[in-house]
């Protein structure tokens, strides 16, 4: 069976992406010039076009379409590579993984010295590419035999596992199989539920409450009572109690952005323009989505507390946690973003496709197109 | 620490949003308010976000550094990170995520009629 070529692999792999229903014009264009056969694997011309494409509008969806699809791309990679060399003997005992992995080095090498061969000094060029690997390509070629597909798993042992899945992205709460009679949890799970619902499907039975705002209430309710209103909640079932509060309030904060009718009508002040008011109450709902994920934050992290682990009571090592932790936590979470995101691929990425990095792209003609 | 890489991401991605969106505010206040507004929104999603990528024993980490009479926080994430499965493409994912919720969130100020 004839050894199907890096570029094959990799438009089979954006065509059955593409297949998953992603609708995007941009990238209909990049999957056409696959075809066309010019486009081989991010060489010179793809980039040139995908340069053309990125003036445009809507340019960011290519570039996240992009990073976020590019460990999609190499984990399917991955996989037909693996089972290609199945049968592959060499000289001495090789993995199949270790196979892969070269291989697909190689062809990341090749690719990053095609696509950035170019016209910069040297020293830029190098710290470029070098930064290129380090962060983004070999994270990228590490994550390649994952036995996972699609969405990048959630590491049960992390946190995120904890809380049962996607909380935080919008995915749905899966709540807690064994829920303990004595910790009284499924009367919070049916509010939990309760308020999923109405976020997903953006309807309530009329004259109803929002179950929104009951279990924003309830969650308040619970932090002011010592007694917990009668509940003994665990760590994970506090928190899981906490994200869904979270949601719920994010997602009325968000609704206030939105409606032109509220923004017009709500809090007009005198001598405010429409668009002075529009913004005002922009801005105050970006505060308070603040306030919520920082507070969930600070939920989180009391919960770990080795100070605090004599408590039985997560709500009560929250509101320690939280006396500690809430007069820092501006500062604090900013230093801390910055270090991880910079420690990822991202920023640098961003700037290159954006145009901020200049790099000039020797296009397969013999041309010269300055990005 | 490493400013030429990134003097500020978070403000650039905002930027670069609102002229994607055709988003044009007045000069002056109004303008620095939003921004700075929505830098803390996505600040603190990533930082709520980064930490749920974290183990137990790794927020304990933050914790103490918090804690501490020189909290390094950079140095901190930066460690961190080496040990989380997959951070770039998450990281990126998140960024995905937020893009689109601020999308939507910001559809207003396309809409809206200019200043008189």
């Amino acid at each position: 069976m004839p050894e199907k070529e890096f570029p094959t692999l990799a438009y089979e792999a954006a065509h059955t992406l593409e297949r998953k229903g992603k609708d995007n014009e941009q990238v209909d264009i990049l999957l056409r010039e696959i075809e066309g056969g010019r486009l081989t694997a991010f060489d010179g011309a793809s980039v040139s076009l995908l340069q053309e494409v990125l003036k445009e509008e809507g340019k960011m969806k290519v570039f996240s379409y992009l990073l976020d699809k590019f460990d999609d791309i190499f984990l399917w990679l991955g996989t037909h590579i693996g089972s290609k060399y199945a049968g592959y003997e060499v000289g001495k005992a090789v993995t199949k993984s270790e196979l892969g992995k070269e291989y697909a080095k190689r062809k990341a090498s090749e690719y990053l010295s095609r696509v950035l061969r170019l016209d910069i000094e040297e020293g830029i060029l190098g710290k470029i590419k070098e930064e290129i690997q380090e962060r983004l390509i070999q994270p990228i070629i590490d994550s390649f035999l994952a036995p996972l597909a699609g969405q990048v798993a959630v590491i049960p042992s992390a946190i995120g596992g904890y809380l049962g899945g996607s909380v935080l992205t919008g995915g749905t709460v899966e709540l807690l199989r064994e829920r303990k009679r004595s910790h009284g949890f499924e009367r919070i799970a049916i509010l939990i539920e309760a308020s999923e619902q109405m976020i997903r499907d953006r309807k309530r039975k009329d004259n109803t409450q929002d179950p929104r705002d009951e279990i924003i209430a309830y969650h308040e309710a619970i932090i002011e009572d010592p007694k917990r209103l009668g509940h003994h909640l665990i760590n994970e079932e506090w928190l899981q109690f906490v994200a869904a509060a979270r949601k719920a309030k994010v997602d009325k904060l968000r609704e206030l952005t939105r409606s032109p009718a509220i923004v017009a009508a709500d809090k007009t002040k005198e001598g405010l323009t429409i668009q002075e008011n529009l913004v005002e109450t922009i801005i105050h709902a970006q505060e308070r989505i603040t306030q919520a994920d920082q507070e969930m934050a600070i939920a989180i992290l009391s919960q770990f507390d080795k100070e605090l682990e004599k408590l039985d009571d997560p709500v009560e090592k929250y509101i320690k946690g939280n006396h500690r932790i809430f007069p820092k936590i501006t500062r604090y979470s900013k230093a801390f973003v910055r270090g991880g995101v910079n420690a990822t691929g991202v920023p640098l990425l961003f700037r290159m496709v954006k145009g901020t990095i200049k790099i000039g792209v020797r296009v397969m003609s013999g041309g010269f197109i300055k990005l | 620490m490493n400013d030429e890489v990134s003097p500020n991401f978070i403000k650039e991605f905002i930027k670069e949003l609102f002229l994607e969106l055709s988003i044009s505010l007045p000069e002056g206040e109004n303008s620095k308010k939003i921004i700075d507004a929505l830098e803390n929104r996505i600040t603190a999603r990533l930082f709520l976000e980064m930490i749920t990528m974290l183990t137990p024993e790794q927020a304990q980490k933050i914790n103490v550094d918090i804690d501490s009479q020189t909290p390094d926080a950079e140095k901190l994430v930066m460690q961190l990170s080496k040990e989380i499965p997959y951070f770039p493409a998450r990281i990126a994912q998140v960024l995905a995520t937020i893009r689109v919720e601020l999308i939507e969130d910001l559809k207003e100020l396309q809409n809206s009629p200019s200043q008189e």
